[in-house]
Protein backbone atom coordinates (compact mmCIF):
# COMPACT_ATOMS: atom_id res chain seq x y z
CA UNK A 1 0.00 0.00 0.00
CA UNK A 2 2.95 2.51 -0.63
CA UNK A 3 2.91 2.74 -4.59
CA UNK A 4 1.04 5.82 -5.35
CA UNK A 5 -1.23 4.63 -8.29
CA UNK A 6 -3.79 8.06 -8.99
CA UNK A 7 -2.25 12.13 -8.10
CA UNK A 8 -4.17 14.57 -8.31
CA UNK A 9 -2.08 17.87 -8.70
CA UNK A 10 -3.35 21.27 -8.34
CA UNK A 11 -6.62 21.10 -9.36
CA UNK A 12 -9.13 24.10 -9.76
CA UNK A 13 -12.06 24.27 -11.48
CA UNK A 14 -13.92 27.56 -11.91
CA UNK A 15 -17.52 27.59 -13.09
CA UNK A 16 -18.60 30.88 -15.20
CA UNK A 17 -22.23 32.00 -13.93
CA UNK A 18 -23.72 34.37 -16.01
CA UNK A 19 -21.91 36.56 -18.09
CA UNK A 20 -19.99 38.52 -15.37
CA UNK A 21 -19.76 36.45 -12.43
CA UNK A 22 -17.56 32.97 -11.64
CA UNK A 23 -17.75 30.27 -8.99
CA UNK A 24 -14.40 29.35 -8.05
CA UNK A 25 -15.97 25.23 -7.05
CA UNK A 26 -12.67 23.68 -6.30
CA UNK A 27 -8.74 25.25 -5.56
CA UNK A 28 -5.58 23.46 -5.74
CA UNK A 29 -6.45 20.26 -4.53
CA UNK A 30 -3.70 18.08 -4.68
CA UNK A 31 -3.35 14.44 -3.26
CA UNK A 32 -2.33 10.59 -4.14
CA UNK A 33 -4.28 7.46 -4.07
CA UNK A 34 -1.87 4.60 -2.95
CA UNK A 35 -2.10 1.09 -5.42
CA UNK A 36 -4.87 -1.03 -3.95
CA UNK A 37 -6.33 1.17 -1.47
CA UNK A 38 -9.73 2.90 -0.46
CA UNK A 39 -9.88 6.73 -0.34
CA UNK A 40 -12.66 8.54 0.58
CA UNK A 41 -13.14 11.91 -0.46
CA UNK A 42 -15.51 13.48 2.15
CA UNK A 43 -16.81 16.91 2.85
CA UNK A 44 -20.16 18.69 3.34
CA UNK A 45 -22.43 19.51 0.65
CA UNK A 46 -21.61 21.65 -2.50
CA UNK A 47 -17.26 21.42 -1.92
CA UNK A 48 -16.51 20.18 -4.94
CA UNK A 49 -16.08 16.69 -4.32
CA UNK A 50 -17.72 15.25 -7.27
CA UNK A 51 -15.90 17.91 -9.37
CA UNK A 52 -12.66 16.38 -7.93
CA UNK A 53 -13.61 13.25 -8.95
CA UNK A 54 -15.03 13.96 -12.59
CA UNK A 55 -11.43 15.56 -13.20
CA UNK A 56 -9.91 12.40 -12.92
CA UNK A 57 -12.24 11.30 -15.67
CA UNK A 58 -11.37 14.02 -17.63
CA UNK A 59 -8.25 15.14 -16.72
CA UNK A 60 -5.52 16.75 -15.27
CA UNK A 61 -4.55 13.90 -13.46
CA UNK A 62 -2.18 11.11 -13.53
CA UNK A 63 -2.61 7.30 -13.31
CA UNK A 64 0.72 5.15 -12.73
CA UNK A 65 3.16 8.36 -13.52
CA UNK A 66 1.29 8.65 -16.90
CA UNK A 67 -1.12 12.00 -17.37
CA UNK A 68 -4.54 11.22 -18.02
CA UNK A 69 -6.37 12.84 -21.30
CA UNK A 70 -10.00 12.48 -21.17
CA UNK A 71 -12.64 9.57 -20.23
CA UNK A 72 -11.08 5.54 -20.81
CA UNK A 73 -11.72 2.60 -19.72
CA UNK A 74 -8.75 2.74 -16.79
CA UNK A 75 -10.56 5.07 -14.56
CA UNK A 76 -13.82 3.28 -13.94
CA UNK A 77 -17.22 5.13 -13.13
CA UNK A 78 -20.07 4.57 -10.52
CA UNK A 79 -22.80 7.42 -10.19
CA UNK A 80 -25.32 7.55 -7.93
CA UNK A 81 -27.82 8.08 -10.77
CA UNK A 82 -28.64 4.55 -12.08
CA UNK A 83 -27.05 4.19 -15.22
CA UNK A 84 -27.98 0.25 -16.04
CA UNK A 85 -28.78 0.27 -19.98
CA UNK A 86 -32.38 -0.98 -19.00
CA UNK A 87 -32.69 -2.76 -22.81
CA UNK A 88 -30.17 -5.06 -22.05
CA UNK A 89 -30.03 -8.32 -19.41
CA UNK A 90 -27.97 -7.92 -16.28
CA UNK A 91 -25.69 -10.45 -18.22
CA UNK A 92 -25.72 -7.72 -20.97
CA UNK A 93 -24.54 -4.89 -18.86
CA UNK A 94 -21.97 -6.33 -17.58
CA UNK A 95 -20.98 -7.79 -20.66
CA UNK A 96 -20.81 -4.09 -22.50
CA UNK A 97 -17.52 -2.61 -21.44
CA UNK A 98 -15.93 -6.03 -22.27
CA UNK A 99 -17.51 -6.11 -25.90
CA UNK A 100 -16.71 -2.41 -26.25
CA UNK A 101 -12.93 -3.33 -26.02
CA UNK A 102 -12.94 -6.69 -27.83
CA UNK A 103 -12.58 -9.22 -25.26
CA UNK A 104 -13.28 -12.44 -26.61
CA UNK A 105 -16.54 -14.05 -25.87
CA UNK A 106 -15.24 -16.81 -23.98
CA UNK A 107 -13.87 -14.86 -21.56
CA UNK A 108 -16.17 -12.07 -21.34
CA UNK A 109 -18.93 -15.01 -20.35
CA UNK A 110 -16.30 -15.89 -17.68
CA UNK A 111 -15.50 -12.63 -16.57
CA UNK A 112 -19.12 -12.25 -16.18
CA UNK A 113 -19.91 -14.82 -13.99
CA UNK A 114 -17.25 -13.91 -11.40
CA UNK A 115 -18.30 -10.45 -11.45
CA UNK A 116 -22.03 -11.76 -10.70
CA UNK A 117 -21.44 -13.65 -8.19
CA UNK A 118 -19.01 -11.13 -6.41
CA UNK A 119 -21.49 -8.57 -5.98
CA UNK A 120 -24.21 -11.45 -5.63
CA UNK A 121 -26.26 -11.71 -9.25
CA UNK A 122 -25.64 -14.72 -10.52
CA UNK A 123 -29.41 -15.71 -9.88
CA UNK A 124 -30.62 -12.88 -11.76
CA UNK A 125 -28.00 -12.85 -14.91
CA UNK A 126 -31.14 -12.71 -17.36
CA UNK A 127 -33.34 -10.38 -15.59
CA UNK A 128 -33.84 -6.82 -16.89
CA UNK A 129 -32.48 -3.95 -14.53
CA UNK A 130 -36.09 -2.38 -14.19
CA UNK A 131 -36.84 -6.14 -12.76
CA UNK A 132 -34.42 -5.17 -9.94
CA UNK A 133 -34.11 -3.20 -6.95
CA UNK A 134 -32.45 -0.13 -6.16
CA UNK A 135 -29.38 -1.64 -4.34
CA UNK A 136 -29.10 -4.81 -6.97
CA UNK A 137 -28.65 -1.79 -9.84
CA UNK A 138 -26.17 -0.28 -7.95
CA UNK A 139 -24.36 -3.42 -7.78
CA UNK A 140 -25.18 -4.37 -11.55
CA UNK A 141 -22.89 -1.16 -12.11
CA UNK A 142 -20.60 -2.20 -10.12
CA UNK A 143 -20.46 -5.57 -11.94
CA UNK A 144 -20.11 -3.58 -14.76
CA UNK A 145 -17.53 -1.59 -14.14
CA UNK A 146 -15.22 -4.35 -12.13
CA UNK A 147 -15.71 -6.41 -15.24
CA UNK A 148 -13.89 -3.71 -17.37
CA UNK A 149 -10.62 -4.28 -15.42
CA UNK A 150 -10.16 -0.57 -14.71
CA UNK A 151 -7.03 0.52 -12.83
CA UNK A 152 -9.00 2.37 -10.91
CA UNK A 153 -12.65 2.36 -9.28
CA UNK A 154 -14.24 6.06 -9.30
CA UNK A 155 -17.60 5.93 -7.18
CA UNK A 156 -19.33 9.52 -6.94
CA UNK A 157 -22.09 8.78 -4.10
CA UNK A 158 -23.00 5.56 -5.27
CA UNK A 159 -25.06 4.39 -2.63
CA UNK A 160 -26.85 7.99 -2.18
CA UNK A 161 -29.74 7.16 -3.53
CA UNK A 162 -30.50 3.60 -1.43
CA UNK A 163 -32.46 3.31 1.93
CA UNK A 164 -30.08 2.92 5.35
CA UNK A 165 -30.30 -0.99 5.34
CA UNK A 166 -29.34 -1.16 1.76
CA UNK A 167 -26.80 1.47 2.10
CA UNK A 168 -24.67 -0.13 4.92
CA UNK A 169 -24.91 -3.93 3.32
CA UNK A 170 -23.45 -2.11 -0.39
CA UNK A 171 -20.50 -0.47 2.58
CA UNK A 172 -19.68 -4.16 3.41
CA UNK A 173 -20.13 -6.00 -0.16
CA UNK A 174 -17.40 -2.68 -0.88
CA UNK A 175 -14.83 -4.03 1.58
CA UNK A 176 -15.47 -7.70 0.49
CA UNK A 177 -14.72 -6.05 -3.56
CA UNK A 178 -11.61 -4.67 -1.68
CA UNK A 179 -10.28 -7.56 -0.59
CA UNK A 180 -10.93 -9.96 -3.22
CA UNK A 181 -10.11 -8.27 -6.05
CA UNK A 182 -7.04 -5.40 -4.90
CA UNK A 183 -8.75 -2.72 -6.53
CA UNK A 184 -8.32 0.90 -6.30
CA UNK A 185 -10.50 2.84 -5.39
CA UNK A 186 -11.54 6.72 -4.77
CA UNK A 187 -15.52 6.80 -3.17
CA UNK A 188 -17.02 10.71 -2.56
CA UNK A 189 -19.47 10.47 -0.02
CA UNK A 190 -20.89 13.14 2.65
CA UNK A 191 -21.89 10.16 4.90
CA UNK A 192 -19.35 10.27 7.54
CA UNK A 193 -19.89 6.72 8.66
CA UNK A 194 -19.13 5.04 5.47
CA UNK A 195 -16.11 7.13 5.41
CA UNK A 196 -14.86 5.74 8.19
CA UNK A 197 -15.72 2.58 6.94
CA UNK A 198 -14.65 2.31 3.80
CA UNK A 199 -11.57 4.41 3.64
CA UNK A 200 -8.15 3.85 4.11
CA UNK A 201 -7.43 7.53 3.56
CA UNK A 202 -10.03 10.24 3.96
CA UNK A 203 -9.23 13.44 2.11
CA UNK A 204 -11.75 15.97 3.67
CA UNK A 205 -12.42 18.79 1.33
CA UNK A 206 -13.30 22.41 2.37
CA UNK A 207 -16.18 24.36 0.84
CA UNK A 208 -16.18 27.65 -1.18
CA UNK A 209 -13.75 26.97 -2.91
CA UNK A 210 -13.24 23.58 -2.44
CA UNK A 211 -9.47 23.08 -0.70
CA UNK A 212 -7.89 19.90 1.04
CA UNK A 213 -8.75 20.91 4.46
CA UNK A 214 -6.85 17.49 6.31
CA UNK A 215 -5.82 13.96 5.01
CA UNK A 216 -6.99 11.75 7.67
CA UNK A 217 -5.85 7.99 8.15
CA UNK A 218 -8.00 6.04 10.32
CA UNK A 219 -5.45 4.91 12.26
CA UNK A 220 -7.55 2.72 14.58
CA UNK A 221 -7.87 0.15 12.00
CA UNK A 222 -4.24 0.13 12.21
CA UNK A 223 -4.23 -0.85 8.64
CA UNK A 224 -6.80 -3.18 8.69
CA UNK A 225 -10.03 -3.23 6.95
CA UNK A 226 -13.23 -4.42 8.91
CA UNK A 227 -15.46 -6.31 7.37
CA UNK A 228 -18.61 -5.41 9.35
CA UNK A 229 -20.46 -2.28 10.59
CA UNK A 230 -21.52 -3.44 14.35
CA UNK A 231 -17.76 -4.53 14.58
CA UNK A 232 -16.26 -1.22 13.57
CA UNK A 233 -18.69 1.28 15.60
CA UNK A 234 -17.56 -1.11 18.73
CA UNK A 235 -13.59 -0.02 18.10
CA UNK A 236 -11.67 1.76 20.17
CA UNK A 237 -10.79 5.59 18.42
CA UNK A 238 -14.25 4.61 16.48
CA UNK A 239 -16.51 7.53 17.97
CA UNK A 240 -13.00 9.91 18.69
CA UNK A 241 -12.76 9.79 14.66
CA UNK A 242 -16.64 10.06 13.77
CA UNK A 243 -16.38 13.10 15.87
CA UNK A 244 -13.45 14.94 14.74
CA UNK A 245 -15.51 14.37 11.14
CA UNK A 246 -18.41 16.11 12.91
CA UNK A 247 -16.64 19.41 14.13
CA UNK A 248 -14.93 19.55 10.65
CA UNK A 249 -18.06 19.53 8.80
CA UNK A 250 -19.82 21.82 11.20
CA UNK A 251 -16.60 24.31 10.81
CA UNK A 252 -17.47 24.36 7.16
CA UNK A 253 -21.11 25.10 7.88
CA UNK A 254 -20.74 27.81 10.29
CA UNK A 255 -18.16 29.49 7.60
CA UNK A 256 -20.61 28.81 5.02
CA UNK A 257 -23.70 30.70 6.99
CA UNK B 1 -60.72 -11.10 1.85
CA UNK B 2 -64.64 -11.87 2.31
CA UNK B 3 -67.07 -11.13 -0.87
CA UNK B 4 -68.84 -8.24 1.21
CA UNK B 5 -66.31 -5.40 -0.15
CA UNK B 6 -67.72 -2.12 1.01
CA UNK B 7 -69.74 -0.25 -2.43
CA UNK B 8 -67.01 1.66 -4.10
CA UNK B 9 -68.02 5.60 -4.36
CA UNK B 10 -68.22 6.36 -8.26
CA UNK B 11 -66.60 9.59 -7.54
CA UNK B 12 -63.79 8.66 -5.27
CA UNK B 13 -60.49 10.95 -6.41
CA UNK B 14 -57.60 8.90 -8.28
CA UNK B 15 -58.21 5.53 -7.65
CA UNK B 16 -58.23 2.66 -9.46
CA UNK B 17 -61.00 2.08 -11.97
CA UNK B 18 -61.81 -1.66 -11.88
CA UNK B 19 -61.57 -4.15 -15.21
CA UNK B 20 -65.30 -4.43 -15.40
CA UNK B 21 -66.48 -1.02 -14.65
CA UNK B 22 -63.71 0.16 -17.39
CA UNK B 23 -65.88 -1.96 -19.97
CA UNK B 24 -68.96 -1.18 -18.92
CA UNK B 25 -67.80 2.68 -18.75
CA UNK B 26 -66.22 2.03 -22.88
CA UNK B 27 -69.44 0.61 -24.06
CA UNK B 28 -71.63 2.68 -22.40
CA UNK B 29 -70.29 5.39 -23.80
CA UNK B 30 -70.90 4.18 -27.13
CA UNK B 31 -74.31 2.43 -26.45
CA UNK B 32 -75.76 6.34 -25.32
CA UNK B 33 -73.79 7.86 -28.89
CA UNK B 34 -75.92 5.35 -31.20
CA UNK B 35 -78.99 5.06 -29.17
CA UNK B 36 -78.88 8.77 -29.67
CA UNK B 37 -78.39 8.54 -33.38
CA UNK B 38 -80.68 5.52 -33.61
CA UNK B 39 -83.32 7.59 -31.97
CA UNK B 40 -83.12 11.07 -33.40
CA UNK B 41 -83.16 9.24 -36.88
CA UNK B 42 -85.98 6.75 -36.51
CA UNK B 43 -88.27 9.53 -34.75
CA UNK B 44 -87.90 11.85 -37.80
CA UNK B 45 -86.01 14.44 -35.52
CA UNK B 46 -83.22 15.31 -38.06
CA UNK B 47 -83.66 15.37 -41.91
CA UNK B 48 -82.96 11.30 -43.31
CA UNK B 49 -81.12 13.21 -46.26
CA UNK B 50 -78.62 14.73 -44.02
CA UNK B 51 -78.32 12.61 -41.05
CA UNK B 52 -78.68 9.05 -42.29
CA UNK B 53 -79.56 6.29 -39.95
CA UNK B 54 -76.93 4.19 -38.49
CA UNK B 55 -78.52 0.81 -40.22
CA UNK B 56 -78.35 2.76 -43.75
CA UNK B 57 -74.34 3.65 -43.38
CA UNK B 58 -73.72 -0.27 -42.06
CA UNK B 59 -75.83 -1.38 -45.00
CA UNK B 60 -74.11 1.61 -47.33
CA UNK B 61 -70.26 0.26 -46.03
CA UNK B 62 -70.99 -3.33 -46.89
CA UNK B 63 -72.73 -2.28 -49.92
CA UNK B 64 -69.79 -0.31 -50.54
CA UNK B 65 -66.74 -3.39 -49.66
CA UNK B 66 -69.01 -5.98 -51.83
CA UNK B 67 -70.41 -4.88 -54.83
CA UNK B 68 -68.29 -1.28 -55.83
CA UNK B 69 -64.43 -2.16 -54.77
CA UNK B 70 -64.49 -0.15 -51.79
CA UNK B 71 -61.69 -2.43 -50.89
CA UNK B 72 -58.79 -1.15 -53.72
CA UNK B 73 -59.74 1.96 -52.29
CA UNK B 74 -59.08 1.48 -48.80
CA UNK B 75 -55.90 -0.64 -49.92
CA UNK B 76 -54.53 2.81 -51.96
CA UNK B 77 -55.17 5.09 -48.97
CA UNK B 78 -53.17 2.59 -46.38
CA UNK B 79 -50.62 2.15 -49.84
CA UNK B 80 -49.96 6.03 -49.52
CA UNK B 81 -49.99 6.08 -45.95
CA UNK B 82 -47.35 3.81 -45.18
CA UNK B 83 -45.21 4.66 -47.97
CA UNK B 84 -44.99 7.91 -47.94
CA UNK B 85 -44.85 7.36 -43.53
CA UNK B 86 -41.87 5.31 -44.04
CA UNK B 87 -39.80 7.75 -46.15
CA UNK B 88 -40.86 10.49 -43.51
CA UNK B 89 -39.01 8.15 -40.72
CA UNK B 90 -35.97 7.08 -42.77
CA UNK B 91 -34.96 10.46 -43.05
CA UNK B 92 -36.52 12.01 -39.37
CA UNK B 93 -35.44 9.07 -37.38
CA UNK B 94 -31.22 9.35 -38.53
CA UNK B 95 -31.41 13.16 -38.47
CA UNK B 96 -33.52 13.80 -34.93
CA UNK B 97 -31.24 11.14 -33.72
CA UNK B 98 -28.12 13.35 -34.74
CA UNK B 99 -29.25 16.34 -34.09
CA UNK B 100 -30.23 15.32 -30.50
CA UNK B 101 -26.56 14.08 -29.90
CA UNK B 102 -24.64 16.47 -31.75
CA UNK B 103 -25.24 20.26 -31.09
CA UNK B 104 -23.60 21.26 -34.06
CA UNK B 105 -25.68 19.30 -36.39
CA UNK B 106 -28.59 20.60 -34.34
CA UNK B 107 -27.24 24.06 -34.97
CA UNK B 108 -27.32 23.11 -38.81
CA UNK B 109 -31.04 21.75 -38.92
CA UNK B 110 -32.88 23.11 -35.85
CA UNK B 111 -33.83 26.71 -37.42
CA UNK B 112 -34.29 25.26 -40.88
CA UNK B 113 -36.92 22.36 -39.63
CA UNK B 114 -38.39 24.65 -36.46
CA UNK B 115 -39.53 27.29 -39.69
CA UNK B 116 -40.78 24.36 -41.50
CA UNK B 117 -43.17 23.71 -39.10
CA UNK B 118 -45.32 26.43 -39.06
CA UNK B 119 -46.33 26.18 -42.67
CA UNK B 120 -49.03 24.28 -42.92
CA UNK B 121 -48.57 21.17 -44.97
CA UNK B 122 -51.96 21.55 -47.37
CA UNK B 123 -50.40 24.95 -48.29
CA UNK B 124 -48.07 22.85 -50.44
CA UNK B 125 -51.21 21.52 -52.25
CA UNK B 126 -51.21 24.09 -54.86
CA UNK B 127 -47.78 24.16 -55.87
CA UNK B 128 -47.37 20.06 -55.87
CA UNK B 129 -50.22 19.88 -58.16
CA UNK B 130 -47.89 21.59 -60.43
CA UNK B 131 -44.88 19.87 -59.94
CA UNK B 132 -45.74 16.64 -59.81
CA UNK B 133 -49.07 16.29 -61.39
CA UNK B 134 -51.88 14.26 -60.44
CA UNK B 135 -50.30 10.73 -59.84
CA UNK B 136 -49.47 9.02 -56.22
CA UNK B 137 -45.85 11.71 -56.06
CA UNK B 138 -48.59 14.99 -54.89
CA UNK B 139 -50.46 12.97 -52.33
CA UNK B 140 -47.06 11.03 -50.75
CA UNK B 141 -44.99 14.67 -50.97
CA UNK B 142 -47.54 15.82 -49.10
CA UNK B 143 -47.62 13.25 -46.26
CA UNK B 144 -43.99 13.59 -46.27
CA UNK B 145 -43.78 17.28 -45.96
CA UNK B 146 -46.75 17.24 -43.13
CA UNK B 147 -44.68 14.23 -41.21
CA UNK B 148 -41.38 14.74 -41.44
CA UNK B 149 -41.12 18.24 -39.49
CA UNK B 150 -42.71 17.20 -36.60
CA UNK B 151 -41.47 13.52 -36.32
CA UNK B 152 -37.37 15.30 -36.62
CA UNK B 153 -38.71 17.70 -33.50
CA UNK B 154 -39.52 15.19 -31.47
CA UNK B 155 -37.41 12.19 -32.24
CA UNK B 156 -34.32 15.36 -31.02
CA UNK B 157 -36.38 16.24 -28.30
CA UNK B 158 -36.46 12.31 -27.00
CA UNK B 159 -32.78 11.79 -27.80
CA UNK B 160 -31.65 14.80 -26.08
CA UNK B 161 -33.41 13.44 -22.92
CA UNK B 162 -30.98 10.53 -22.62
CA UNK B 163 -29.36 11.08 -19.10
CA UNK B 164 -25.99 12.10 -19.49
CA UNK B 165 -25.24 9.77 -17.07
CA UNK B 166 -25.57 6.78 -19.53
CA UNK B 167 -23.55 8.49 -21.73
CA UNK B 168 -20.92 9.58 -19.47
CA UNK B 169 -21.16 5.27 -18.18
CA UNK B 170 -19.94 4.35 -21.50
CA UNK B 171 -17.32 6.86 -22.35
CA UNK B 172 -15.95 5.38 -19.24
CA UNK B 173 -16.57 1.79 -20.34
CA UNK B 174 -13.92 2.99 -23.17
CA UNK B 175 -17.19 3.18 -25.56
CA UNK B 176 -16.05 5.03 -28.73
CA UNK B 177 -18.30 7.76 -30.35
CA UNK B 178 -19.85 5.55 -32.97
CA UNK B 179 -20.63 2.88 -30.13
CA UNK B 180 -22.39 5.45 -27.98
CA UNK B 181 -24.71 6.49 -30.64
CA UNK B 182 -25.75 2.84 -31.41
CA UNK B 183 -25.48 1.16 -28.66
CA UNK B 184 -26.79 3.80 -25.84
CA UNK B 185 -28.42 6.76 -27.24
CA UNK B 186 -30.41 5.26 -29.84
CA UNK B 187 -31.65 2.07 -27.77
CA UNK B 188 -31.89 4.18 -24.68
CA UNK B 189 -34.56 7.07 -27.24
CA UNK B 190 -35.60 4.04 -28.75
CA UNK B 191 -38.86 3.50 -27.01
CA UNK B 192 -39.78 7.03 -26.93
CA UNK B 193 -38.78 7.50 -30.28
CA UNK B 194 -41.90 4.68 -31.58
CA UNK B 195 -44.77 6.61 -29.61
CA UNK B 196 -43.62 9.69 -31.08
CA UNK B 197 -43.82 7.27 -34.59
CA UNK B 198 -47.92 6.68 -33.05
CA UNK B 199 -48.60 9.84 -32.54
CA UNK B 200 -47.10 10.97 -36.07
CA UNK B 201 -49.36 8.25 -37.73
CA UNK B 202 -52.49 9.76 -36.51
CA UNK B 203 -50.91 13.23 -38.47
CA UNK B 204 -50.73 11.52 -41.52
CA UNK B 205 -53.95 10.34 -41.63
CA UNK B 206 -55.18 13.57 -41.52
CA UNK B 207 -53.01 14.82 -44.31
CA UNK B 208 -53.99 11.91 -46.55
CA UNK B 209 -57.93 12.42 -46.30
CA UNK B 210 -56.86 16.14 -47.33
CA UNK B 211 -54.99 15.27 -50.29
CA UNK B 212 -57.43 12.83 -51.27
CA UNK B 213 -60.65 15.02 -51.09
CA UNK B 214 -58.56 17.89 -52.98
CA UNK B 215 -56.85 15.98 -56.22
CA UNK B 216 -57.50 12.77 -56.22
CA UNK B 217 -60.00 10.09 -58.28
CA UNK B 218 -58.83 6.99 -55.96
CA UNK B 219 -58.64 6.57 -52.23
CA UNK B 220 -60.88 6.49 -49.04
CA UNK B 221 -61.08 10.73 -49.27
CA UNK B 222 -61.95 10.61 -53.10
CA UNK B 223 -64.66 8.07 -52.76
CA UNK B 224 -66.41 10.96 -50.35
CA UNK B 225 -66.19 13.54 -52.36
CA UNK B 226 -68.03 11.03 -55.15
CA UNK B 227 -70.57 10.42 -52.66
CA UNK B 228 -71.01 14.00 -52.18
CA UNK B 229 -72.20 14.70 -55.44
CA UNK B 230 -74.84 12.33 -55.57
CA UNK B 231 -75.77 13.32 -52.03
CA UNK B 232 -75.09 9.99 -50.38
CA UNK B 233 -74.40 10.83 -46.92
CA UNK B 234 -74.56 7.35 -45.79
CA UNK B 235 -71.47 6.61 -47.89
CA UNK B 236 -69.21 9.48 -46.63
CA UNK B 237 -70.21 8.59 -43.15
CA UNK B 238 -68.93 5.26 -44.14
CA UNK B 239 -65.81 6.91 -45.22
CA UNK B 240 -65.38 8.78 -42.16
CA UNK B 241 -65.76 5.42 -40.22
CA UNK B 242 -63.60 3.73 -42.11
CA UNK B 243 -60.74 5.99 -41.83
CA UNK B 244 -61.82 5.44 -38.20
CA UNK B 245 -61.14 2.27 -37.83
CA UNK B 246 -58.24 2.22 -39.85
CA UNK B 247 -56.20 4.82 -37.41
CA UNK B 248 -57.75 2.62 -34.34
CA UNK B 249 -55.77 -0.76 -36.00
CA UNK B 250 -53.03 1.47 -36.76
CA UNK B 251 -52.47 2.65 -33.12
CA UNK B 252 -53.11 -0.58 -31.90
CA UNK B 253 -50.24 -2.20 -34.20
CA UNK B 254 -47.90 0.52 -32.60
CA UNK B 255 -49.01 -0.47 -29.03
CA UNK B 256 -48.36 -3.96 -29.69
CA UNK B 257 -44.94 -3.19 -31.59
CA UNK B 258 -44.28 -1.61 -28.54
CA UNK B 259 -44.82 -4.41 -26.19
CA UNK B 260 -43.02 -6.78 -28.68
CA UNK B 261 -40.13 -4.60 -28.83
CA UNK B 262 -39.69 -3.26 -25.83
CA UNK B 263 -40.36 -6.06 -23.16
CA UNK B 264 -38.29 -4.57 -20.37
CA UNK B 265 -40.31 -1.94 -20.46
CA UNK B 266 -43.83 -3.79 -19.10
CA UNK B 267 -41.94 -5.79 -16.64
CA UNK B 268 -42.22 -3.31 -14.43
CA UNK B 269 -45.83 -3.71 -13.61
Amino acid sequence: MSDTLLEVREVSKTFTLGSRKTLKAVENVSFGVEQNSICVLLGPSGCGKSTVLRTATEGRVALGGKAVTGPGQDRGMVFQAYTSFDWLSVRKNVEFGMKVNNIDAAKRRERTNHFLNLVGLSKFADAYPSQLSGGMRQRVAIARTLANDPEVLLMDEPFGALDAETRWLMQELMIDVAEKTNTTMVIVTHDLEEAIFLADKIIFLSSHPGRVKEEIIPAFKAGKRIADKEHIIRMNGYSDLEEKLMRLMREEGHREN
Amino acid sequence: MTNSKPPRDFFSVRSHVGRVQGIISAIGIWAIFFGVWIVATSLGWVNELLVPSPQKVLTATHDLFVNRGFSSDVLVSVGRVFISFAMACTVAIPLGVAMGTFPSIEAIFAPFVSAWRYLPAPSFIPILLMWFGTGEAPKLALLFIGVIFFLITLVMDHTKNVRTELIETALTLGASRYVIVLKVVFPAAFPDIVTAMRQMMAMAWTYLVIAEIVASTTGIGAMMMRARRFLKTDEILSGIIVIGVLGLLTDVLFRVLHRQLFPYIEVKH
